[in-house]
């Protein structure tokens, strides 16, 4: 008996210390209202702080609460992709105005949900539509601008003339627009300031979608190797497989900012195809010395 | 009077046996839902709210009871698998990769075997093909390492994990090569679609909960028959506590540990064809999610038993389904919910803590799960 009091001693203390906890609950504003503007996001599966796509995704959600656009803004990660549907319903059920699907592997999630809650936005990240879903939209971004820039600030900057890129898999669109961006911009450079540069540039397509973006020792031992062979500057292009190079060696390290998720900007996205095209393509003003700082800062 | 007396004592011994069995899974539940609502708090979140959320998002209503039941089913096959081959004395390890080979052998009779007949099958006959392709290739994958302790001696728990590595890898070649979607905007490793006739139907209209469910409770009940009141149970149970007495005993010892690692195989292959046939109707690489390293702690927090299989395979996927709803309400990381899982597990494998705690006195007798490495 006297443990069956120890048990229920410890179960009353347990409930008290949660309740006391729970007074300062939050009250939660209602979506289904019509003036309350919310916001949901679902990750692929991954998490939040990922610094790459997620991340940047998330962070622009933030911000639309900071300017008062979203009055609520709530993530959930997807831990599982069977749970893709179920997360998203997750907001569409609790009345969101505007939901954000992170990545291609929810494309058709999304398309099926947009079906399902015609009264909701849906904002599908790198989600390519053949054809067009109502109530989506889906962003895709030039990210071989980016590539241009880093390919001809790397080749500007090399000393030896040998530079490298990592990269995932160039089956996803975006990342072989990265690689071959970066060449471009190397051989722009070369053309402007009369060097020849060597350019490694190399997709981890040899693995499957899992694993082409989540493989930093892979990304470590190539970059190591084209150190090896002289470069002086790598590019990490591909999620978490770039993220860990070269802290072992002297070197340049070029990433943009958050993975291979560039910030669309018209005025800085004009930049590099004012460079590498005629000016009559590109009839907007571009301001460059504006584009590349954001770029390289880290 | 004497015959009721009888029953009487019968059924107060069997309730006896439960309430011994599971006061401390119990216990150590409720130990790891504290210490987890300790640290919510700790990291500013609220632990009312978010058990809220975990209980509303696996169990509040039927769309979050159909989603509970799709996390359980594989849960319960392949927390079966592991108690099985607990019960024989077998570490299975490598119910991960048992449960990717079924997946894989299933989806490919799902979707190549019309083309390559040139005919539409009927469902009848050919879900049960895909279904048991799977469930054969995994246990034939076992088996292997069945083999290879009974007449080698290597250890099943390095094999086992070994064969994961190949399983998983070979996946991925397969996945990526030969029986990748081939459709223009397809850019993932996955096979195609499996046709209409070897998919598993859903139970309810607009409610994922498919048949397979059923399925997998009917299936455990199976294993606790096959292991209770069946000759072949009896020796495998007697291998797995004693091999030298079972083979005193006259048992062949070789052929009962090669027969449960199969069963065992066969049942995390049936995980994985449920998965394609009842729910995915197609294999996606990185689809499973470790449901073979869960069942490890599902099959020790069953205590290997059937019902308790079932029993924690039901806690797991309500926490996996729950933790959704409760990122919803209270931005925790869903991350938290493996912590949980983890002291649910340390609690149960370290008893000691649990019975220090609540004062309980051991019963003098101990579990034996494996022989250990030297086995």
């Amino acid at each position: 008996m006297k443990k069956l009091y120890f048990v229920m001693a410890l179960l009353i203390v347990a409930s008290m210390v949660l309740t006391a906890c729970g007074a300062s609950a939050p009250t939660a504003e209602d979506c289904s209202k019509e003036e309350v503007f919310c916001v949901g996001l679902v990750t692929d599966v991954g998490k939040i702080n990922d610094k790459s796509f997620n991340q940047s995704a998330w962070e622009g959600v933030q911000k639309s609460q900071a300017d008062g656009v979203a009055d609520v803004v709530q993530f959930i990660e997807t831990s599982d992709a069977k749970d893709y549907a179920k997360n998203i319903a997750q907001f569409g059920d609790a009345g969101y105005d505007v939901i954000v699907t992170v990545g291609f592997g929810l494309g058709e999630a999304t398309a099926a949900a947009a079906a399902t809650y015609p009264s909701v936005r849906f904002i599908g990240v790198d989600q390519f539509q053949a054809e067009t879903v109502a109530g989506v939209s889906g962003l895709n971004f030039p990210e071989d601008n980016a590539g241009f820039l880093v390919g001809a600030l790397a080749a500007m900057m090399s000393e030896s003339h040998k530079i490298g890129a990592v990269c995932g898999t160039d089956v996803v669109p975006p990342v072989w627009r990265f690689g071959e961006g970066y060449k471009a911009g190397a051989a722009y450079a070369d053309g402007m300031n009369g060097t020849t540069t060597e350019v490694f540039v190399v997709y981890h397509s040899d693995v499957g979608f899992d694993k082409t973006f989540t493989d930093p020792e892979w990304g470590a031992q190539t970059a190591k190797s084209m150190m090896d062979q002289g470069a002086d500057a790598v590019f990490g292009c591909g999620g978490l497989t770039a993220r860990r190079h070269y802290r072992r060696r002297p070197g340049w390290r070029l990433r943009h900012r958050r993975g291979h998720r560039p910030v669309p900007d018209p005025a800085r996205s004009c930049f590099p195809h004012a460079l590498l095209r005629d000016e009559a393509h590109h009839p907007r003003s571009c301001r460059p010395d504006q584009g590349h700082q954001r770029w390289f800062h880290r | 009077m004497q015959e009721e007396k009888q029953s009487n004592s019968l059924i107060k011994q069997i309730l006896q046996t439960i309430s011994d069995n599971s006061l401390v899974p119990f216990l150590a539940i409720l130990t790891a839902v504290v210490v987890g609502g300790v640290i919510i708090a700790f990291v500013g979140g609220n632990p009312i709210l978010a058990y809220r959320g975990l209980i509303e998002g696996s169990f509040g209503s039927t769309k979050a009871l159909s989603e509970t039941a799709v996390w359980a089913t594989p849960y319960i096959f392949a927390g079966l698998a592991v108690a099985l081959a607990f019960k024989g004395g077998l570490f299975n390890i490598g119910a991960e990769g048992q449960l990717a080979v079924g997946a894989v052998a299933s989806s490919l009779i799902g979707y190549a075997l019309p083309e390559w007949l040139g005919y539409d099958l009927p469902a009848i006959i050919h879900l049960p093909l895909a279904v048991l392709f799977g469930v054969l290739m995994g246990g034939l994958w076992a088996a292997i390492v069945g083999w290879l302790k009974a007449y080698t001696g290597g250890h099943e728990v390095i094999n086992t994990i070994m064969m994961n590595y190949i399983a998983l890898n070979t996946t991925s070649f397969l996945l990526n090569g030969v029986m990748k979607d081939r459709s223009p905007t397809n850019v993932i490793a996955r096979t195609p679609l499996i046709a209409d006739s070897a998919r598993i139907p859903p139970i309810f209209d607009g409610l994922r909960v498919h048949w397979g469910f059923i399925l997998a409770l009917l299936v455990a009940f199976g294993i606790w028959w096959l292991l209770n009141k069946t000759t072949v149970g009896f020796q495998i149970r007697t291998v797995g506590l004693n091999p030298d007495a079972a083979k005193y005993a006259g048992i062949n010892v070789k052929r009962i540990i090669i027969l449960t690692m199969a069963l065992s195989g066969m049942l995390a292959g049936l995980a994985g064809t449920i998965e394609v046939t009842g729910l995915n109707y197609r294999h996606e690489l990185g689809f499973s999610i470790g449901y073979g390293y869960d069942a490890i702690a599902i099959a020790l927090l069953g205590k290997s038993h059937p019902l308790g299989v079932v029993l924690s395979a039901f806690l797991f996927a309500a926490m996996r389904n729950g933790a959704t709803r409760m990122q919803f309400l209270t931005q925790m990381p869903v991350d938290l919910i493996s912590m949980i899982q983890a002291f649910i597990l340390l609690f149960v494998a370290a008893d000691a803590i649990v019975r220090y705690i609540y004062r309980i006195k051991s019963k003098g007798e101990r579990v034996v799960l494996t022989r250990g490495w030297g086995g």
